[in-house]
């Protein structure tokens, strides 16, 4: 039984017996290029229920407050291994109610990168199919190409160190394998070019960067872990904490202010980074944010749920700044 | 004006020439990114991409703009003499004034427009422009926007015609094509060797005073009208707007609206990169005694769209959000101009965070309301294919 | 880019009467009026109840101290957000130092536990941003620790005043 198969015996399962008010999952768009979420309220809708390597979007988001539809609906959610790490994150705060949701767990071996795949072609991609570790695109003057899978992975997926959910009701089969994390530290070599560039060349390259960003908020609202929503100080006017007009100085200290605040519970799962309509590279952000945090504390966003991320806890015997 | 040909190796000196009297903006690909930015020799135009990330209203409708600048000021004391200085009231008149410190402030307004030729274009931005006009032109009475005009009169839109447009374009069920004249002063079209160009107006011919700029052939003109068919018959569209805006208005509770907004995340990416979106929202910020008031662009899926100043939210929820956008595209705005606020470019669809189909929307929605009332969505098929639509259901 | 070393050079050579790091030196070197460049401004964020009353008993005991800096009295590090450092770059600080109660100190009793760690991951995001280590600072001054706080300060803007003021490009 395929994982798809699992997923879909799981929705059914909890929609006949009225456990949800409706399963959140992933579906074709457009066109079999592209994956989207799929909202399922009826069993006899499951079908539109897909799991292949096109599934990236972080369901989680749909949890966030002012999001469900009605706000006290009872939800289910499919989750891949990253996915359940923003789960974990909300639940260590509280932010969602455990009672009104049910979690399809989904081990995953990976996402590939549809920019990647898109830059390959001139034309434009209207199926992608995947079989034995390859990837077959057709575009819509019947071109067709083939790739290897792990040559268009995405960077985060390639890093991963939890594959599979870390928390579930339920699992869409069996695990897949996982990285050795007792003796091999994550590896952070995705942001070792942007470190050693010198002070001038990071400011230069981030001035570059962020003078593309058009404060749309993808990146902001996509994210699980971002809760804030109507009350952001990024969004503010009264008071306006956070400058409105849009330059790359003010960009930048829009998507700091973000990344401080969800420090600690971002495990870099990179739906921002895939939700930014001008491609921002945001994983340099994010990413050593997360290299700092796990060089000071050993600590992994979003993996156990009797953690508490770790700003917003402290130790006696923390010994910074001594 | 007569159809003329300009070959292809000579466009960047025909972009040289045009950037003698005004700026050049055109798509360029940076980092794989293809924008809308300013053009300098050298640079190679994306003409192979069909569609730049954003539109290029940037560049007239400035997502960031400081307009006016203002500081408090103490003067000090002075004497005023003359007539103003006794006229008025005993004790309100400019001498009384003038004679003890006060506060004055000053104001500088900003408007700074100069020419620019915005090249390489698709007819979808340039209707854009047109119904932009329609808001802040006057049309109507209604409202005049100095800014924008003052750049508006400064920019000529050469447009080039899509070759090959995507399975997201929908431009023909707007009432465009991938050759559409509204809101183009010049258009250009690829055939064998170069282009031919076609002046619309006195603005696009007034650009073509180009010594490499020959007459068509027959031959050439004839290719260029072919192009044109064979990109607008690639424009698949299985879907009427005829009687949207009475079926939206039907529709207005419908059930669908909670369905179908169900995979927004709310952001502000459709109205970023849609060429017709025009809201904006106006700031101060100040430091101490000076500031400036700056508007920029502003979404109506942002939380905060409708918030009022007593705290009072009418559309707090996600879906009320939704139902207005599209409802303002495809009914408020055609009530009160007499044209739809969209020009079927599709943007909106692939740069979506979660692809939401517009073309989904307005075939859902559009359907007359006891069809869309009370059924799931699934009814209505999940893809822009009628075929796909369960039930036998109509659309 | 070379904009940054260029200042710095003119910054270092204004400032060759620079202030050495013993305590009562004369304010501000490399004003206009000497023909440096300007005066370098730095931001202090410090808690109401050890560092600002430490930098009172600085200026109650008349210790001298660089006059660049101008402080923001918030009640507790602990309400520090990372935002107000990062603000004050955009702004165009040329330095930020914070400080607070020393760990186990804080009137609030634990705020400056939180604070600790908030400003571990703050110094090293800054750093990644490309604004050298010398621009930020964080420490800890208590109410009586005059003396110290007249040290930190003035170490504090001989470094900043060495790199000059800053050109921020994307912060």
């Amino acid at each position: 039984m395929s994982r798809q198969d699992h997923i879909r015996e799981f929705a059914t399962a909890a929609l006949a017996a009225g456990r949800v008010d409706y399963v959140i999952g992933w579906k074709y768009g457009y066109n079999q290029s592209e994956v989207v979420p799929a909202f399922v309220k009826d069993p006899a809708d499951v079908d539109q229920l897909v799991w292949n390597p096109l599934c990236h979007h972080n369901l989680v988001t749909f949890l966030k407050r002012k999001m469900p539809d009605p706000l006290d609906a009872k939800i289910g959610v499919c989750v891949k291994g990253c996915d359940s790490r923003t789960l974990v994150a909300l639940l260590q705060e509280e932010l969602v109610d455990k009672d009104r949701i049910y979690v399809i767990g989904v081990p995953c071996d990976g996402v590939v990168d549809r920019r990647k795949l898109e830059k390959e072609f001139a034309d434009e991609m209207i199926h992608i199919s995947f079989s034995d570790g390859k990837v077959g695109v057709t575009t819509r003057n019947g071109e067709t190409k083939e790739f290897d899978k792990d040559a268009v992975l995405l960077d985060v997926c390639r890093l991963c160190r939890y594959p599979n959910p870390v928390y579930a009701d339920d699992t869409a089969g069996p695990p897949v394998a996982e990285p050795d994390r007792k003796h091999t530290a994550p590896d952070w070599t995705d942001i070792a070019e942007y470190e050693n560039l010198s002070d001038d060349d990071k400011q230069a390259l981030l001035e570059q960067i962020y003078a593309t960003c058009i404060r749309c908020f993808a990146c902001i609202n996509v994210c699980p872990v971002c809760f804030c929503w109507d009350k952001c100080v990024n969004r503010s006017r009264q008071p306006e904490l956070v400058s409105q007009k849009v330059g790359p100085k003010e960009n930048l200290l829009f998507q700091m202010v973000h990344m401080f605040h969800v420090a600690g519970r971002c495990p870099s799962c990179g739906a921002c980074d895939r939700a930014c309509p001008v491609e921002i590279p945001l994983y340099l952000l994010h990413r050593k944010m997360n290299k700092e945090l796990y060089d000071m504390f050993a600590f992994e966003p979003g993996v156990k749920l009797d953690e508490k991320p770790v700003l917003q806890v402290f130790d006696i015997k923390d010994q910074f700044g001594e | 004006m007569a159809i003329k040909y300009l070959s292809g190796d000579q466009l960047p000196a025909f972009l040289g020439y045009v950037a003698e009297k005004a700026r050049v903006v055109a798509p360029i690909k940076s980092d794989g990114v293809v924008q809308f930015q300013p053009w300098a020799p050298g640079k190679d135009v994306e003409l192979d991409v069909l569609l730049a990330k954003q539109s290029p209203k940037a560049f007239v409708f400035l997502q960031s703009e400081t307009y006016l600048k203002f500081g408090y000021r103490m003067e000090e004391p002075s004497e005023v003499t003359g007539d103003a200085a006794t006229d008025g009231a005993e004790g309100g008149n400019a001498a009384t004034e003038a004679a003890i410190p006060h506060e004055t402030v000053e104001v500088e307004a900003l408007n700074e427009a100069s020419a620019q030729v915005i090249f390489g274009l698709r007819p979808c931005d340039a209707r854009g422009f047109v119904q932009m006009d329609n808001v802040f032109g006057g049309y109507g009475g209604f409202y005049f926007d100095p800014l924008y005009n003052a750049r508006r009169e400064a920019t000529t839109l050469l447009a080039v015609t899509c070759r090959d447009p995507r399975s997201t374009c929908f431009c023909t069920a707007i009432g465009g094509c991938p050759a559409g004249r509204e809101g183009v002063d010049a258009l250009f079209t690829q055939v064998v060797g170069g282009y031919t160009v076609e002046a619309f107006t006195d603005k696009g011919e007034a650009t073509l005073g180009f010594s490499a700029l020959a007459d068509a052939s027959d031959a050439q003109a004839g290719e260029a009208a072919e192009v044109k068919v064979q990109a607008t018959t690639k424009v698949d569209v299985p879907f009427t707007l005829e009687g949207i805006r009475d079926n939206l208005r039907a529709n207005f509770e419908g059930q669908a609206w909670h369905d179908l907004h169900m995979r927004c995340i709310s952001c502000g990416t459709c109205t970023y990169v849609c060429p017709n979106c025009y809201c904006f929202n106006v700031g101060d910020e100040l430091v101490e005694c000076a500031g400036e008031r700056y508007r920029t662009w502003d979404n109506c899926f942002n939380p905060l769209y409708t918030e009022e100043t007593s705290g009072h939210n009418p559309r707090e929820a996600k879906f009320s959000r939704f139902r207005n956008r599209f409802s303002h595209k495809f009914w408020y705005y055609p009530d009160k101009y007499d044209s739809l606020l969209c020009s079927g470019c599709g943007r909106c669809i692939v740069h979506c965070p979660t692809r939401i189909d517009i073309r989904e929307v307005l075939r859902v929605m559009g359907s007359p309301a006891t069809v869309a009332g009370g059924s799931s969505l699934a009814a209505h098929g999940t893809a822009p294919a009628p075929s796909q639509a369960a039930d036998g259901e109509e659309t | 880019m070379a904009e940054e070393t260029q200042t710095s050079q003119a910054g270092a050579q204004a400032a060759g009467a620079a202030p050495s790091a013993a305590p009562g030196d004369s304010p501000t070197v490399g004003t206009a009026a000497s023909g440096g460049p300007r005066p370098v401004k730095i931001i202090g964020i410090v808690c109401n109840w050890c560092s600002y009353a430490g930098a009172d008993t600085a200026g109650v005991g008349r210790f001298r101290q660089p006059a660049n800096i101008r402080l923001v009295r918030v009640p507790c590090t602990g309400r520090v957000d990372p935002l107000f450092a990062l603000k004050a770059f955009e702004k165009g600080a040329d330095g930020v130092l914070i400080s607070g109660c020393h760990p186990g100190d804080c009137h609030y009793s634990e705020g400056n536990y939180y604070a600790r760690r908030k400003f571990e991951l703050l110094e090293r995001m800054i750093h990644h941003l490309g604004i050298p280590k010398e621009r930020f600072q964080w420490t800890w001054v208590s109410a009586s620790e005059g003396q110290r706080w007249q040290q930190v300060v003035t170490d504090f803007v001989a470094g900043v005043e060495k790199l000059g003021p800053r050109k921020g490009r994307a912060l």
